[in-house]
């Protein structure tokens, strides 16, 4: 089945995350630090009346934690009827995968986060890692 | 059936949504109906109502309720059309049919499936009840009079027949009259008559029905036609000049109205036959007929001026609402800085109606979108009377329960949490406060108790009183219970049974259990619904208690403060008084009432409870209290008071627990809201 995915970039990585789930992508702005909130929680925004969280997966694919400016992106993702902020560096495509074109990825490779990883497709001579929402926000 | 019957979730929930309203109306249809049974209107809407449930359950596939509520719709028919009386016995197994139908519309809205519920001895039972035949030879003649009031209400249709007449000047008639008991064709003889005045007036009604061909010609033995027209007594009584017709009764009907001006309500009194009065009074009805007409067209308007819409979309309209708020907010203060720099005079003034335009408007559609959300209580108070009803009879009790202030609004988030502590309270009062019968009479009471349940609106507060009229708390022995001395004022000996886990009851029932009780009632109040109880007992007399409620969870009177590079916003009735506090202050803040801790709010929030000063000369302190406990926050700015619109904060930004929500400042920033007991708990 032919499904399309949002792709994003962090530092020279490459992800994707299934479309049905993204209500929106916007540009960064400043956003509110939350006191007692865990490093992965960013802060949160005011989008449209709703105060959502703004969350990173830097810190979980090993990548180091970087102060966000206005080149960054927040795709705002809705699970369970609440929304999410995922901040990433640049989106960079709609992209469309048969799911067999989806592998199951090697999870020793992949280590902790294998559980957030739903699979991995090769796109010309990159490799994309397909991401599990639900998994994501779960341990977030 | 279920899964297959329904795969559409809207549809579902659209569902549940209507049958929740129709069941709330049927229960107190039924409530009503059983205090006057002989209600043609009520009968009325009890079978509509039950029509509609059948009907709604049909279409979404729900055939074993829809089956009950068809049993009780024809059972209603049955009483409708005069052929069944209704009794007590009868009026408690529809009372128990309404129950199983709550049961199953209550297990539908948890996922599961109507057809999980054995109805089928009590549809067999209905059916039984329905089958016997109309049992008119048996019946007591005097009876008949009660029959054919029953059955006399009005179609929608008909209703809007009997406007249009009114409007057209033309008077309403009730015509009445027997069938010689000697006339074996009495429906014949009846028919003469029915079509005479067909041809003459709008004949808008006949019990029994002419229409139909007749069944039992013993049922046309007494014939009432309602009719309107431009004519005269005379010459409808002429009309019905007719062999084998006796007992003609003709009286004029005052119409239902709103404007008695158009309405021949005077001279129908006047042209009143003398012998129809005399009639009238005989049978002690005194009439009777007029209110049942009277309510449908006002019904009808009612139904017409609203429409019903998913919370959700008004909780999107009130979050706009916010934005909006805030957007005005920032506007007022750009206009500020603005208004230091500006030159232009012209331009200036215009800008600040502008703001003040928008400001206007604002708070007029907050105000607006406020009612949105409001609900009468009666929404809550109707489920009272039910449960009043049944558990008085298990406790072999009389209680009557009276409400008052039912139009009252009250936020329907409110109503929702509000439900559990009232039924509490209630059942409280029944079980422990109202005595049995005989213990009544012994004390010189009348033998019934009453309960009374009221509110209103006052200053900014919902008040809802709870009255009764039992023996009223037992002071000494809670007094002995909490260990409290004689010196302690019994209004202080009182308040102990808000505390957990505090019971005097000695038996353990099935109805109030033992050991929770007042507690949680109070706690859920105080903190759920951030009011206050009072509560006032006089021995023998009874107790009373009474209800503070905010109008509104959703807008929270806070102080807003900045520490530690953050805004939050404390909630203003936690807050005993604030004070500047110099940088050497150590850990305690000396205080006329006793030496207080003092904590760093930026320090406490990061997990690390400190009095240490970020390097400032000084900082405020803000003394909160909470259960009796007193601690004085450091915080870095006293930024102002404001009413801040509070919005659900997710678990994750949250892990502490130590926030009651977030809001959204004039200038776009989060506001935390600090939860002053969840502070107080986590206090080393």
């Amino acid at each position: 089945m032919l499904r399309k995915y949002v792709g994003f970039s962090l530092d020279k990585g490459r992800y994707a995350i299934p479309v049905d789930s993204v209500v929106q992508i916007i540009r960064y702005e400043q956003i509110t630090a939350v006191p007692t909130a865990p490093a992965y929680v960013k802060g949160v925004m005011n989008m449209r009346g709703e105060v959502i969280p703004i969350i990173t997966i830097r810190e979980r694919f090993g990548l180091p934690d970087l102060e966000p400016t206005r080149k960054n992106r927040i795709i705002v993702i809705s699970c369970q009827n609440k929304s999410y902020g995922l901040l990433v560096d640049s989106v960079r495509e709609l992209i469309e995968l048969e799911e067999q074109e989806i592998e199951e990825a090697a999870t020793a490779s992949l280590g902790l986060k294998a559980q957030l990883v739903h699979g991995i497709a090769k796109v010309g001579a990159d490799l994309l890692l397909v991401l599990d929402i639900d998994q994501i926000l779960a341990s977030a | 059936m279920f899964k297959t019957g329904i795969d559409d979730k809207k549809l579902l929930r659209a569902f549940l949504e209507e049958a929740e309203e129709l069941l709330d109306k049927l229960g107190s249809a039924l409530l009503e109906l059983e205090k006057n049974q002989q209600s043609a209107e009520l009968i009325h809407e009890v079978f509509r109502l039950t029509h509609s449930i059948k009907s709604e359950s049909a279409l979404v596939g729900f055939a074993n309720l829809s089956e009950v509520a068809h049993k009780i719709e024809d059972l209603f028919e049955m009483i409708k059309s005069g052929q069944r009386i209704l009794d007590k016995p009868l009026m408690d197994r529809i009372l128990a049919g309404s129950d199983l139908i709550t049961e199953m519309i209550a297990r539908i809205s948890r996922g599961e499936s109507d057809a999980d519920i054995d109805a089928s001895s009590f549809i067999a039972e209905l059916e039984a009840l329905a089958g016997r035949p109309p049992s008119t030879a048996a019946r007591p003649s005097p009876r008949w009079e009660a029959v054919e009031e029953t059955a006399v209400s009005f179609s929608p249709f008909e209703t809007v027949q009997i406007q249009e007449a009114r409007e057209r000047g033309e008077p309403l008639y009730r015509l009445t009259y027997r069938v010689a008991a000697e006339e074996p064709m009495k429906y014949s003889r009846a028919y003469l008559v029915f079509s005479n005045l067909e041809m003459l007036a709008s004949v808008i009604k006949t019990v029994p029905d002419m229409a139909e061909a007749a069944e039992d010609d013993n049922l046309y033995g007494r014939v009432s036609v309602f009719l309107t027209g431009p004519l005269s007594e005379a010459e409808i009584l002429k009309a019905c000049d007719v062999d084998q017709i006796e007992g003609l009764e003709l009286s004029t009907l005052r119409y239902p109205s709103a404007s008695t001006a158009s309405t021949p309500k005077g001279e129908g009194q006047e042209a009143r036959a003398p012998e129809a009065e005399q009639a009238r009074r005989a049978n002690g009805d005194q009439a009777s007929e007029e209110p049942k007409v009277e309510r449908e067209p006002a019904k009808a308007a009612i139904e017409r001026s609203s429409i019903r819409v998913e919370t959700r979309k008004l909780n999107d309209l009130w979050q706009l609402m916010g934005e909006l708020v805030i957007c005005k907010a920032h506007l007022a203060k750009l206009q500020e800085t603005y208004e230091e720099k500006a030159q232009s005079g012209q331009l200036k003034e215009e800008l600040e109606s502008t703001v003040d335009f928008l400001g206007r408007i604002s708070s007029g559609i907050q105000q607006a979108m406020m009612e949105t959300r409001m609900v009468p209580i009666s929404v809550l108070f109707n489920k009272f009377p039910r449960l009043v009803r049944d558990l008085s009879r298990k406790l072999g009790k009389e209680v009557e329960l009276k409400l008052f202030g039912e139009d009252t609004e009250i936020d329907r988030s409110i109503i929702e949490v509000l439900s559990d502590p009232l039924t509490h309270i209630i059942r409280n009062s029944l079980d422990h406060g109202i005595e049995p019968v005989a213990e009544r009479l012994r004390k010189g009471k009348r033998g019934g108790g009453a309960i009374t349940m009221s509110a209103h609106q006052r200053g900014g507060k919902i008040v809802i009183e709870i009255d009764d009229d039992g023996h009223g708390l037992d002071v000494e022995k809670i007094r002995a219970k909490a260990g409290a001395g004689l010196e302690v004022s019994d209004e202080e000996v009182i308040k102990n049974i808000f505390k957990p886990g505090f019971s005097t009851k000695d038996e353990v029932t099935e109805l109030s259990g033992r050991g929770v009780g007042m507690d949680v009632v109070a706690t859920r109040i105080k903190e759920d619904l951030k009011g206050e109880v009072l509560l006032q007992s006089r021995k023998d007399q009874g107790m009373h208690l009474t209800i503070l409620l905010p109008l509104t969870l959703t807008i929270l009177h806070s102080l807003v403060v900045r520490g530690g590079g953050s805004y939050f916003a404390i909630p203003i009735r936690d807050i005993d008084e604030t004070l500047k506090v110099s940088a050497d202050a150590g850990g305690k803040l000396d205080h006329p009432e006793g030496a207080l801790k003092l904590l760093r709010l930026d320090a406490l929030l990061a997990g690390s409870p400190s009095s240490e000063g970020s390097g400032k000369e000084e900082s405020y302190g803000v003394i909160i209290q909470q259960k009796g406990r007193r601690v004085c926050l450091l915080v870095d700015e006293l930024v102002n008071e404001e009413d801040v619109v509070i919005k659900p904060i997710d678990d994750i930004l949250n892990i502490k627990g130590l926030f009651s929500g977030v809001s959204v400042l004039g200038d776009g920033r989060m506001l935390f809201i600090l939860d002053t007991a969840r502070i107080m708990e986590v206090l080393p």
